[in-house]
């Protein structure tokens, strides 16, 4: 097969001299609107996938990626922590355990304000390095004390060094009344006032240490869960469903506690589900400006068959194939998706950037948890794009290359 | 058939239309050519002169006889065959240039030794030999909007010989020049012909063209007649 001669009689035909320039003009128009279909569903996906990566990124700062509990919300006793440890340390992706007490209690403060507020209480040893990114560690909190969001610190009116008190009631004490409501309160300093990223953690999540946390349960226990933290490259769908089965295998054997392993992201299955469609939903919209666009191309490559009709009458007098007009046909459908889909990634990689450098897109943290809204520049996503644009620009190209094959070559080259 | 005969076409029928519109243009037709000799057909307007040109230039089928070339009856074989053929055995000149416009005068010429698979250098070289030939030398990278009629239709006798195809089927070829480049175009087809020992067969209106060839051939009612 003669590639060059192809291209360079598929190029010159697309950009062709003939008839003012209307051909290359029609053929421009083509790659633009492949380029601006390729550009619009590049944006969306790198936007949408940003904001979805972002909302992951700042839970997973806080939560570790996997969490051991017992279901019905019981609590851990020691024995069922160390044979959970013993368990799960088993498996080489798992970096360590750390117990975690959870609670809801109300917060008070020095505004005389209250709110009711998440307590979660975590060993400062270990919990940071389960966790991804450095926030927690940049903290620097040891020993007793609570970090609070800065919603919820402006709410209670403190702010580091200052004394809450967190409030928790139990139903446990029993008396000839039936059973009493028991109220337990804790003060604590404020050790730290941060940013979670995300605006319901901000207004409701104070962190402390399993002391503190402790004190609010008026039966003290173990552990409310498990963090479980995985190496870097560990699936952690995986390790928890495989986790999990080893754990029921050990309750059915009457060697521990039921207990299961969940995977953060699947706890949050419903977010990224929601995300997911909204995505799916929007890409489909935008891929209709790419059915338009072949639809264009469509009608380009068919004008561009039929102005060069004669031509191809002339090639195959001069001994050219089928195959090699069919091919020629096909180039010009690649050339002219190729360029579009270059064009189009390229400068859906310039407004990206540009946006995310210069025009930062602000959302409102109280409707859309984070506050900015990152584009993710996706070499994968590009290429996937890029790729299927290039394959639907050939298979639409097919049909006018097999159309100028079916031109008669003597009808063609007759004199009018 | 005579194995001396470069082409030859036996018993060609052809017609157009169905009903009402139906045309019998050719009905029995019959050439036989030997390698460098010059055939002019000549007969009105719609006889059917291009028709025949194009059945034996394997561009057409014809609905009854036979077109060899050489020894092989091309309507016989495969169609990527008939196109080699149409490559390396037979070379077109039409009465309208028929250059391509996106290419140069040079690209022109060497599009069928491309088409054949030689290198761009190999087919630039022998295409900048021939258009010197005919007088094109320095027209090499001219487009041929940028060139004259007769420029053009000397720039097409040259694409039709760069691969020295055994028979060049000429239809009209100074159809739409001027007297003066008819006969340039007319001497140096001849001079060609005799110098290549290439067949020629001409389609033509020109008295004076058709008288020039070794045999002149009139189509009359479908059939030629000596």
């Amino acid at each position: 097969m003669k590639l060059s001669l192809i291209i360079r009689i598929s190029l010159r035909q697309i950009f062709s001299r003939s008839n003012s320039g209307f051909v290359r003009t029609v053929s421009s128009l083509s790659i633009a609107g492949i380029a601006i279909g390729v550009a619009a569903l590049v944006i969306l996906n790198s936007f949408m996938d940003g904001f979805s990566g972002s909302i992951l990124e700042q839970l997973s700062a806080i939560h570790p990626p996997m969490e051991i509990r017992i279901p019905g919300g019981y609590a851990f006793k020691p024995e069922d922590i160390r044979f959970a440890e013993s368990l799960a340390l088993m498996s080489e992706s798992i970096t360590s355990i750390s117990p975690v007490l959870e609670k809801t209690v109300v917060a008070a403060g020095n505004s005389g304000d209250v709110a009711g507020v998440r307590v979660r209480g975590v060993d400062w040893d270990i919990e940071p390095s389960l966790v991804s990114g450095e926030r927690l560690s940049e903290l620097n909190v040891s020993g007793q004390g609570a970090v609070l969001g800065k919603a919820l610190s402006e709410r209670l009116g403190v702010s580091q060094g200052d004394i809450i008190r967190l409030a928790s009631t139990d139903a446990t004490q029993f008396s000839a009344m039936g059973r009493l409501l028991v109220d337990t309160i804790v003060s604590v300093s404020v050790s730290a006032v941060t940013d979670f990223g995300i605006d319901e953690y901000n207004s409701a999540i104070i962190i402390t240490d399993l002391t503190t946390a402790s004190l609010l349960f008026r039966n003290p226990i173990a552990a409310t869960s498990l963090s479980v933290g995985l190496v870097q490259e560990a699936d952690p769908v995986r390790e928890a469903e495989s986790i999990t089965a080893e754990l029921r295998e050990s309750y059915i054997a009457g060697d521990s506690e039921y207990m299961v392993c969940d995977a953060f992201i699947l706890t949050h299955r419903n977010l990224f589900a929601a995300l997911g469609l909204e995505k799916t939903g929007m890409t489909i919209v935008l891929a209709l400006i790419s059915v338009v666009a072949l639809l264009n191309l469509l009608s380009a490559l068919n004008m561009i068959a039929i102005e060069h009709r004669r031509d191809t009458g002339v090639l195959r007098s001069m001994g050219a194939s089928p195959r090699l007009i069919i091919s020629t046909g096909l180039m010009q459908g690649g050339i002219i998706g190729l360029t579009g889909a270059l064009t189009g990634s390229a400068f859906a990689v310039f407004v990206i950037t540009v946006i995310n450098e210069f025009f930062p897109i602000r959302l409102d943290s109280s409707v859309y948890w984070i506050d900015l809204l990152p584009g993710e520049v996706q070499p994968m996503l590009i290429l996937s794009i890029g790729f299927a644009t290039v394959a639907a620009c050939l298979i639409t190209s097919l049909f006018p290359a097999i159309h100028a094959i079916k031109i008669s070559p003597s009808e063609a080259v007759r004199y009018e | 058939m005579s194995d001396n005969y470069v082409l030859s076409a036996v018993d060609i029928w052809k017609s157009y239309g169905k009903g009402a519109t139906f045309l019998s243009i050719l009905r029995g037709a019959c050439i036989e050519i030997s390698a460098g000799e010059v055939v002019s057909i000549v007969g009105p307007s719609g006889s059917g002169k291009s028709t025949f040109l194009h059945v034996c230039g394997v561009l057409d089928p014809p609905e009854k006889g036979t077109v060899s070339v050489g020894c092989m009856d091309v309507w016989t074989v495969s169609e990527s065959r008939r196109a080699k053929i149409r490559n390396s055995e037979l070379g077109f000149i039409f009465q309208f240039h028929h250059l391509l416009d996106e290419f140069t005068m040079l690209e022109n010429v060497a599009m069928p030794s491309m088409l054949a698979g030689c290198s761009r250098k190999d087919a630039f070289d022998s295409a900048a030999v021939l258009l010197e030939e005919v007088g094109l030398s320095g027209r090499e990278q001219h487009f041929p909007s940028e060139s004259s009629g007769g420029e053009r239709q000397r720039a097409a006798v040259a694409r039709a010989l760069i691969l020295s195809p055994s028979v060049v089927l000429a239809d009209e070829p100074t159809g739409n020049l001027d007297s003066a480049n008819s006969r340039i175009v007319e001497d140096l087809m001849f001079e060609l012909a005799a110098r290549r020992n290439q067949a020629f067969i001409i389609a033509t209106h020109s008295i004076e063209l058709a008288g020039r060839a070794h045999r002149c051939l009139t189509l009359d009612d479908g059939i030629l007649r000596s």
